[in-house]
């Protein structure tokens, strides 16, 4: 199982989630306003039955995949929060990341402080030299939580998929090494 | 009825083409478009990745040799993938450097588009590419498709970085640029 990430001066650190975390991780998942936008699973919003969930949480224990999915958890009581996830299946130099906070803790700072760690892992302990993410076009907090971290937009891939009754575009973010470094 | 121009064919891929795909992947400048491989692939690395398939209707992608319609000579390999049922697929392909500068790229694809609207339903088509192959950029623009992402930085190869395109084409603007297929 992968080590932790986390930072003393942090107030969250990430971790391998567990299978006691799977009624937490459902719950949030399954939340509406997440449902949408939990960067896992399949596209649409299918409810997760809990036994998915479990799965999701073995296949993350995979330490010889090209992926991590970690859970964001409270520096201060470890209390489970979200996910953050970041992938280089296609070029360990260019990988991807997302972060999910459950709705119950949103606008408290704890997405960016989440995307602070997880750049820094990507930057300071792999070979990335800039890092995506993709976050569909109505998702104004995502948007804004990338553009706090230092991320451009780098264009837009038109119709991802359907979300009520019309096409969702999804907007590409990139973040170079030298951006991360200079900020 | 076959994917065929007056042209062009896309077919299956036969065990007389192994040593010709092989050598359009053991040439840097037609392999894949973003993760160079070493120019080493052998004759029995593709026999196992294209005729270890089994038949299913659960395809999400297709490969196939761009051959002569008249001597059915191959000239080029393109591929479809990540096939999403009635959405989305990703095209590519390669051309053999003797064969470069015929239009037949332009040919190609027109045959694998139309396979993808028409036949497989899909609602838009993605193209990726590098914004160091210009060749490709200027394809994509003059088949329709619209610049979407500039990733920066992208790929690394050749000695330098360069920025990872990707262009998109509606079926909506695929069938205004070819009203007949609506028709035929």
């Amino acid at each position: 199982m992968r080590r932790g990430i986390d930072r003393p001066d942090s107030r969250v650190a990430l971790r391998p989630f567990a299978p006691g975390d799977a009624s937490e991780l459902t719950a949030y998942l399954n939340r509406s306003e997440t449902s949408w936008a939990r960067y896992v699973g399949p596209d649409n919003p299918v409810p997760l039955a809990r036994a998915a969930v479990e799965r999701l949480i073995e296949e993350w224990s995979d330490s010889e995949a090209k992926s991590m999915t970690l859970a964001l958890v409270t520096a201060a009581n470890g209390e489970v929060i979200g996910h953050a996830s970041a992938w280089w299946g296609w070029d360990a130099g260019t990988p991807d990341m997302a972060i999910v906070v459950d709705p119950r803790f949103r606008g408290r700072g704890f997405g960016r402080d989440a995307g602070t760690l997880i750049l820094r892992y990507l930057f300071e302990d792999t070979m990335a030299w800039a890092v995506h993410c993709w976050i569909d076009d109505w998702n104004e907090s995502g948007i804004a939580l990338a553009t706090s971290l230092g991320f451009r937009q780098a264009g837009r891939s038109r119709c991802t998929r359907r979300r009520q009754g019309e096409w969702v575009d999804s907007l590409a973010f990139d973040l170079l090494r030298s951006e991360f470094e200079a900020d | 009825m076959a994917l065929e121009s007056k042209t062009i064919r896309l077919r299956e891929i036969r065990d007389e083409d192994i040593d010709f795909v092989v050598a359009l992947r053991n040439d840097l400048g037609t392999q894949a478009w973003s993760r160079t491989l070493p120019p080493d692939t052998t004759r029995s690395m593709y026999e196992k990745r294209y005729h270890d398939k089994e038949f299913s209707f659960d395809r999400t992608d297709g490969h196939f040799v761009i051959s002569l319609t008249k001597t059915d000579e191959p000239i080029g390999y393109a591929a479809y993938s990540g096939l999403k049922d009635r959405h989305e697929a990703m095209i590519g392909l390669a051309i053999a450097r003797t064969h470069w500068g015929k239009g037949y790229a332009t040919l190609a694809c027109d045959l694998l588009l139309g396979f993808l609207f028409d036949e497989a339903g899909v609602h838009i088509i993605r193209w990726w590419t590098t914004s160091d192959n210009e060749g490709s950029v200027a394809l994509a623009r003059k088949l329709g498709f619209v610049d979407g992402v500039r990733l920066r930085n992208g790929i690394f190869r050749a000695g330098q970085f360069a920025d990872n395109l990707q262009l998109d084409l509606l079926r909506s603007e695929w069938y205004e640029r070819h009203p007949t297929a609506l028709t035929a």
